[in-house]
């Protein structure tokens, strides 16, 4: 099976479109696959800016990237123009140190037990509650744009696991080397009671 | 809930090893499954001198007819995991 010429033509311009482009389902702010929501974590911890393509929005390119790429299925992550995989080795190129340097980036070093993040009472009952509920390890993140990240999965075995008052966060290294003297604290909103995390290298970049 | 006409898990992981075993004689191949998605562990001397992409390349090729279109017996691979044989140690 191939594909004409003309698909194949924009595929190629969609590939060149940017210097790092991912194939996905859905958008970064709102995935519509667990596989394409994994790699997006993966590639905001390292960019602030790439290029995306929804393939839910297009047919033609969703079938026609799979024969374009020789790859069955989507995510598919594409960096100067090269094709570097899915969702598992995105993944993998991340933990062994590939992905920066396929992306041209300093890799930051693993940091020793000197990763300091602070954290109100009222805030570490609300995770401690959260993490009973979820009988899962407790992921802290903050991306290339300083947003914070807070979630429950199984460890990967790459992360840093950090002490937070009596919780452990685990972190992923370029987290790690952003997330020095962070506080976590509980403010009221309009809509009750949210947790509010103060990133200071976030002002020593901006 | 099996589903009347749908292959089950188990039939679905036989096809896939199937598949693999015919696209890499002589490999060792697990495949284990839940609902619609697998993974696979395929050790195989035609993974020398190949890098990851290209060993999950000359797996999933194999694999693609079965995960084409929308009511594709298999909807995605969890994970795949390629190993010569002589790495088996050291993973």
């Amino acid at each position: 099976m191939s594909i004409s010429p003309e698909l194949q033509s924009r595929i190629q311009g969609i590939v060149d479109s940017g210097s790092t482009v991912l194939f996905m389902k859905g958008n970064p702010a709102a995935p519509q696959c667990g596989f394409s929501a994994q790699v997006i974590q993966v590639l905001n911890r390292l960019l602030p800016e790439y290029q995306t393509f929804d393939v839910l929005s297009d047919a033609e390119v969703r079938e026609g990237v799979k024969e374009f790429s020789d790859w069955p299925t989507i995510p598919q992550l594409y960096i100067g123009g090269e094709f570097m995989g899915g969702c598992d080795i995105v993944k993998e190129m991340y933990d062994s140190g590939e992905l920066h340097a396929a992306l041209g980036m300093e890799r930051p070093d693993l940091p020793g037990d000197d990763v300091a993040i602070s954290i109100s009472p009222d805030a570490e009952q609300i995770l401690r509650n959260a993490q009973q509920q979820q009988r899962a390890e407790l992921h802290f993140g903050i991306d290339a744009k300083f947003q914070p990240f807070l979630g429950f999965g199984p460890a990967t075995g790459a992360e840093i696991r950090v002490p937070v008052g009596d919780l452990f966060f685990l972190l992923d290294r370029d987290s790690a080397a952003r997330a020095q003297g962070a506080s976590i604290t509980v403010v009221d909103s309009e809509h009750g009671q949210r947790l509010d995390v103060d990133i200071p290298a976030a002002r020593v970049a901006g | 809930m099996e589903i009347a006409g749908q292959p089950t898990t188990d039939e679905t992981a036989e096809r896939v090893r199937e598949a693999v075993a015919e696209a890499l004689p002589g490999a060792l191949i697990e495949v284990t499954g839940e609902g619609n998605h697998f993974s696979l562990r395929v050790e195989s001397a035609a993974f020398a001198g190949r890098n990851r992409l290209a060993r999950q390349r000359l797996v999933l090729r194999a694999i693609a007819p079965l995960m084409k279109g929308e009511s594709a017996p298999v909807h995605a691979i969890d994970r795949l995991e390629t190993v010569l044989p002589a790495e088996d140690a050291g993973q």
